[in-house]
């Protein structure tokens, strides 16, 4: 079992403003309104390391200073982390301190929030006592994890590679650890507190679902029910997959982590999300106008998920109703690559 | 009040690492007489700033003036050996740093402590220029994988017409909406400013001869802006060519 070297910290690299000594690196914190960093962390130039960490980097360094100003610190640098290597040091590290950067927009790093994730999670499996607090810190790295994007990270390439391994550890094990500490629990959660300790990968791919009354009071009666934790396990995933069914008739949401739910025990319900969706514009009538010069309505189209997403991708602007020929068969052509036929209808003028 | 007479101040961040070689940045002595002495110590910094004009563009600040009275008592010249010693060896900045310190506390210098500085600091800006060149390759290869184009992104350089002297500089008109993460970072990392008030952001006319390749490979009408800053000399003489 791994001790936590508190005399240690993890840092990202920036690019420094100014190259110290030639090393380009450096972190820098507290930016001031004229964009200049208030405190400065460098690398000495005497570790054989220091002239080879780029910005992106992660390095393992000593956490007491060489060298102490106001407005900076020269820290010794141990060694340059390869993704699987800065996973393991955190699983068996949870308390390292991290000084990270890059995740614009967010209070929270994602390198702090996969930290904090595996300390939860070891407590998980190694602590018999574990209290509606413990479950709660646990679902809230959950939530943070499950909003992880690489759209805005300078750097996303290691922090792909952490958040991928994070989803290798919600399996089925995890999923009966959470459950049987939520029927040891005296206090309710919520439906969504259930689904993101009980089937995490469901979860991170339906992030917009939400539970009906009817299956949350049906999983609430399983939870409570003298059956063994793996039968509870799969009754609640049958209540849960069942209601996102319904759920998905009845919501144009296209917020759904197709990549997940691939690679997850739920392939079918992928398809299943497509058979919807490919329903839904065939479901959706075209209205068209005019003999040589055709027009085509496509504001029920537009309604549609997979007709939003398209018509959004060809740039049509999202007041005009009526489009051209030549466009439309663009969007017909489209959908006919993926096996929908369009349902167009003349246009009958009202009497 | 200050008394007429010469006093010596450290000058900080003359050198482009910033303060983390503070120590060991060059000294200004100042003459004043009756005339140039501020009403109140708290007004004196202000007034360097405005009889010497230095060239490098630094404003005292009230925490680094010292009356050379003050060196009495103190082993200068036991700590110069270790300064000496230090220099030979070409420790780290931050080592010097330490061994420059207490000099500093009691306001000494002399021509030696100078020469012995500028040896060091010869060798120490070979260093800067090294990361320096390594930062812009680094920066410019950064700007092309992620196709970066800081004139796309609605930035619009210009040198203010009103300008002279030293205070030259570039303008930059911002966009209103705000930047993608990516070049934010970037302008942010050659050295991009906001300005004090008002809209768009400042470059310094010196940051455009360290940083010249990056701002080449972003600024479509670069060699307009040096001809405006006249900085072409300072460039071949940096960079080797424009």
């Amino acid at each position: 079992m791994g001790v936590t070297l508190t005399e240690q910290i993890i840092v990202e690299v920036d690019l420094s403003i100014h190259p110290y000594q030639g090393i380009i690196g450096s972190f820098q914190t507290q930016w001031t309104s004229w964009l200049e960093p208030g405190f400065i962390y460098y690398f000495p130039r005497d570790s054989p390391i220091s002239y080879n960490i780029l910005p992106g980097d992660i390095i393992l360094c000593e956490k007491e200073p060489i060298y102490v100003c106001d407005s900076g610190k020269v820290i010794m640098p141990i060694k340059k982390f390869k993704p699987l290597d800065l996973i393991r040091y955190i699983k068996e590290n949870p308390d390292v301190e991290i000084l990270s950067w890059d995740y614009p927009g967010r209070s929270r790093h994602f390198l702090e929030i996969a930290r904090d994730f595996f300390r939860n999670k070891e407590k998980l499996s190694k602590t018999d006592v574990f209290e509606k607090d413990d479950l709660i810190k646990l679902i809230t790295s959950l939530i943070q994890i499950s909003q992880f994007n690489t759209e805005n990270l300078l750097f996303p390439h290691l922090k792909q590679q952490i958040y991928n391994s994070i989803i290798d550890t919600l399996d089925i094990l995890f999923s009966e650890a959470c459950l049987e500490k939520i029927c040891s629990l005296k206090d309710d959660l919520s439906a969504y507190e259930i689904l993101a300790l009980v089937l995490p990968k469901l979860f991170f791919s339906f992030p917009e679902y939400v539970t009906s009354a009817t299956a949350y009071k049906k999983i609430k009666t399983a939870i409570g029910k003298k059956i063994t934790i793996k039968e509870k396990l799969t009754l609640i995933e049958n209540l849960f997959v069942k209601d996102i069914e319904n759920w998905l008739k009845t919501n144009s949401s296209d917020l759904v982590n197709f990549d997940l739910l691939m690679e997850s025990n739920y392939k079918d319900l992928a398809k299943k999300v497509l058979q919807i969706r490919q329903e839904e514009v065939r479901n959706a009538p075209v209205i068209f106008k005019g003999a040589t010069k055709k027009q085509y309505d496509i504001s029920q189209l537009r309604e549609t998920t997979l007709g939003k997403k398209l018509i959004n991708n060809l740039k049509i602007p999202e007041r005009k109703k009526w489009i051209e020929q030549e466009v439309f068969a663009l969007i017909e052509l489209a959908f006919k690559k993926i096996g929908i036929e369009l349902n167009v209808i003349k246009y009958v003028r009202p009497k | 009040m200050l008394k007429s007479g010469v006093y010596y101040f450290w000058i900080a961040r003359t050198y482009p690492w910033g303060d983390i070689g503070r120590s060991i940045t060059q000294w200004v002595y100042v003459g004043l007489n009756n005339h140039l002495c501020p009403q109140g110590d708290t007004a004196f910094p202000a007034k360097i700033s405005n009889i010497t004009r230095q060239p490098w563009g630094y404003t005292c600040s009230s925490s680094n003036y010292f009356d050379s009275e003050t060196k009495e008592g103190f082993e200068i010249e036991k700590q110069l050996d270790l300064v000496r010693k230090a220099i030979d060896e070409q420790v780290q900045l931050h080592e010097l740093s330490k061994l420059l310190l207490p000099l500093e506390e009691v306001a000494y210098w002399s021509e030696s402590l100078h020469q012995l500085l500028e040896k060091y600091l010869t060798i120490e800006r070979l260093s800067y220029d090294i990361g320096l060149k390594k930062k812009c390759e680094w920066l410019i290869n950064f700007i092309r994988e992620h196709g970066i184009d800081l004139h796309k992104a609605g930035l619009r350089f210009s040198v203010d017409s009103y300008a002279r002297g030293s205070d030259w500089r570039v303008n930059v008109k911002m966009p209103f909406y705000s930047l993608d993460p990516k070049t934010a970072w970037v302008i942010q990392r050659i050295s991009i400013k906001p300005k004090s008030s008002g809209s768009g952001r400042r470059i310094q006319r010196n940051d455009v001869v360290l940083y010249y390749p990056v701002f080449k490979e972003v600024i479509p009408n670069i060699e307009k802006i040096v001809n405006l800053l006249g900085i072409s000399s300072e460039i071949i003489e940096r960079w080797g060519s424009l």
